[in-house]
């Protein structure tokens, strides 16, 4: 992964009880990525919806 | 110094449920979400699908599939505004998702509901969403085209740029 310049989540003390707190799900079914087609990607631009829904800020 | 969301401990852990009950609903309807990168992937947050109440959208592709499943913690159960691509929950993709939030550096402190963005940079061409572990290792729902969601092992791609925070 990159090394970022910036601060990380991480390194926030605020995140240190989540760990104890939270449940991690342990997951036992994974799909073989030799399995999928590649992905296709993302749209690559963040063009909104035609008309924007009310109510969001 | 506040979490990137502003949220507590108990509304981060309340969030990051529903982000990953969001995931997981599409995985399992997984072919009645179609992917596309036209106008309709953002029908999931436009037509306000709640997967609280089983409700989800029908076409997506990979930023604004992993966009819903955050805005259903967030915004439906949080009242919080876009923090993920800051364009008022009405649009974004990989670039905008990269430029908000927080990196997470320590692949032991990943969290469910963080983001994997994959590519070799900035904008990024795909993300996914951290749904659980499999052996101390993210595990992730990708909607990267359409036969998908699947959930992968979180490096099942070579080209992991980051995991990013926005919880």
């Amino acid at each position: 992964m990159f090394e970022h310049p910036g601060e990380y989540a991480d390194d926030d003390p605020e995140y240190d009880a989540d760990a104890a707190a939270d449940v991690d799900l342990e997951v036992v079914q994974l799909t073989d990525p030799a399995e999928i087609p590649e992905d296709e990607g993302d749209a690559g631009t963040a063009d909104p919806p035609a008309e924007p829904p009310e109510g969001y800020d | 110094m506040p979490s990137v969301s502003g949220l507590s401990r108990d509304q981060r852990i309340q969030c990051r449920e529903r982000v990953v009950q969001a995931a997981l609903l599409g995985l399992n309807n997984i072919s009645q979400v179609h992917y596309t990168q036209d106008a309709r992937r953002w029908s999931g947050i436009a037509s306000h699908r709640s997967a609280r109440i089983g409700q989800f959208p029908t076409h997506s592709d990979c930023s604004s599939f992993a966009t819903w499943c955050l805005w259903n913690g967030l915004f439906l159960g949080s009242g919080l505004g876009d923090l993920v691509n800051g364009a008022g929950w009405t649009g974004g993709f990989t670039g905008t998702m990269l430029t908000h939030g927080k990196p997470v550096r320590h692949l032991a402190n990943v969290r469910r509901g963080d983001c994997v963005l994959y590519g070799s940079g900035p904008p990024g061409n795909h993300v996914t969403v951290v749904v659980g572990k499999q052996g101390g290792l993210p595990v992730v729902v990708s909607h990267g085209s359409e036969p998908g969601p699947f959930q992968l092992a979180y490096n099942y791609r070579d080209d992991v740029m980051e995991i990013r925070r926005y919880i």
